[in-house]
């Protein structure tokens, strides 16, 4: 796949923001559950023996002779895992939607590794030597992008198995999932529920190209599905344009939906629009990029 | 009603290509696409998988058929009762007699008959009706097989000589 390195310098003040806490294993910049040292004060605990006696709050025993030990939030760094769908559908479009997609999956990569975050790139489907690279910081980027740029896009998916085989059981702070989402409902539904169940900030970032949006359906013809090989008889004219954009609401309104409910967070983007206004742009209005002038993320 | 050429009619085969041309399917282009999963949804056009179907365009067709109908009928030549076409042949007394010139006229009898048919019989005749003409001296013979050319049948005419024996062209 190509890749436009280019687009990293323009994203780089941008960060990943956490869900709620940071769960990752080394010490960061995010808030975590855990209590231990960091800068914000979290709760008081009694003192027992054998504490640090530089956490007990003597201002509290001056005042009430209470022994209390302050306790603070842990700052950590977060896990984030940045999934590309790089089946055969995925080939389609100018640019394809899998280069696109990948421009997007590295920029996020790039973000969370800026801060010493825990990313793991996968890629689903496709032909590459390797379908993951993980790291703790900006050194790890240029394995991700070898990964991203051997990859091919090709061959038919199980997308909820085959995410649920990368994600290894493991609950990650973020997840971000790029595909064209072309299954059946019932694949899409157990698709999103694996997302939701592995990450409390799931995005899917939705990319579709002209080949959904409005596919050329003017005169009758054959068409064979990319992945499946199966082949469909279609009745082009105005109708079918009319009921194929029905359709493709519906379906759509489906996805945002079953998004909404499972609190993903749903990023519809197109792959006429530029990478770097869907990091900075659409992704930070829903919340999942924020700038690093912002301050604690 | 009668046809001078029933024979055009055959030029009715030309409508079997026609009707094939139009009630023949023409085969989907074909494309791959990312996935079927929407349009699969779409209403399948089963007609499309045959060979053969009814035409889209019926208005042409028919605007066709009725065309071709209409060469057909002129190429027959179609004729109202009354007006079918008519052999009309001229048999030419080619004698020496013939030769001869009657008093008070400077040309001979051969001439002068040939004269009157140009002029009398011949613009008489419709286009379609045909003139054969047969001379008749020490020897018949036919010296033009009828024909619709009016003029070739008069050259032919002019060409006797009252010698006895036919000149045709």
């Amino acid at each position: 796949m190509r890749l436009d390195r280019d687009i990293f310098r323009r994203v780089a003040h941008l960060k990943l923001t956490t869900p709620r806490f940071a769960h990752g294993p080394l010490q960061g910049d995010r808030r975590s559950p855990r209590r231990g040292r960091g800068v914000e004060f979290a709760d008081y605990r009694p003192y027992t023996p054998g504490d640090d006696l530089r956490l007990v709050d003597w201002n509290v025993y001056g005042r009430l002779e209470l022994l209390l030990v302050r306790l603070f939030h842990e700052d950590l760094n977060m896990t984030a895992q940045v999934v590309l769908d790089a089946s055969a559908s995925m080939a389609f479009g100018q640019p394809r939607k899998a280069d696109h997609g990948a421009e997007v999956a590295a920029c996020i990569a790039l973000l969370g590794l800026l801060h010493q975050d825990t990313v793991t790139l996968s890629c689903i489907g496709g032909d590459g030597a390797s379908s993951q690279a993980r790291g703790q910081n900006s050194k790890a980027l240029g394995g991700m992008l070898e990964l991203l740029e051997q990859l091919e896009p090709g061959g038919v998916l199980d997308t909820p198995r085959e995410l649920t085989a990368q994600i290894r059981g493991k609950r990650v702070d973020r997840l971000v999932f790029v595909s064209d989402m072309l299954q059946e409902p019932e694949a899409i539904e157990e698709t999103l529920r694996v997302m939701a169940a592995s990450s409390e900030g799931a995005i899917l970032i939705h990319m579709l190209s002209e080949e959904e949006l409005s596919p050329d359906l003017s005169e009758p013809q054959r068409v064979t599905d990319s992945e499946t090989g199966e082949e469909l008889l279609i009745a082009g004219g105005r109708e079918a344009m009319g009921r194929y954009r029905e359709i493709l609401e519906e379906w759509l309104a489906l996805v945002r939906g079953r998004c909404g409910k499972l609190g993903i967070h749903y990023v519809p983007v197109s792959n006429s629009e530029p990478v770097e206004d869907i990091v900075r742009g659409m992704m930070r209005r829903s919340g999942v990029t924020a700038s690093t002038l912002g301050g604690r993320a | 009603m009668s046809f001078f050429t029933p024979l055009a009619a055959i030029l009715g085969v030309l409508a079997i290509p026609t009707l094939l041309a139009f009630l023949h399917q023409r085969r989907a282009p074909e494309r791959v696409a990312p996935s079927l999963v929407l349009l699969r949804r779409l209403k399948a056009d089963v007609s499309s998988q045959r060979r053969f179907a009814l035409p889209r365009h019926l208005l042409a067709l028919a605007l066709y058929m009725m065309a071709l109908l209409a060469v057909i009928f002129a190429a027959a030549s179609p004729a109202l009762e009354g007006h079918e076409p008519r052999t009309v042949w001229v048999v030419v007394d080619a004698s020496t007699s013939m030769g001869a010139q009657d008093e008070g006229s400077t040309k001979s009898r051969l001439e002068r008959a040939i004269e009157r048919l140009e002029l009398e019989v011949l613009p008489e005749l419709s286009w379609f009706d045909e003139v054969g003409v047969v001379v008749a001296g020490a020897e018949r013979h036919v010296a033009l097989e009828p024909t619709r050319h009016h003029e070739q049948a008069l050259d032919v005419m002019k060409a006797i000589t009252p010698a006895g024996v036919g000149a045709p062209a």
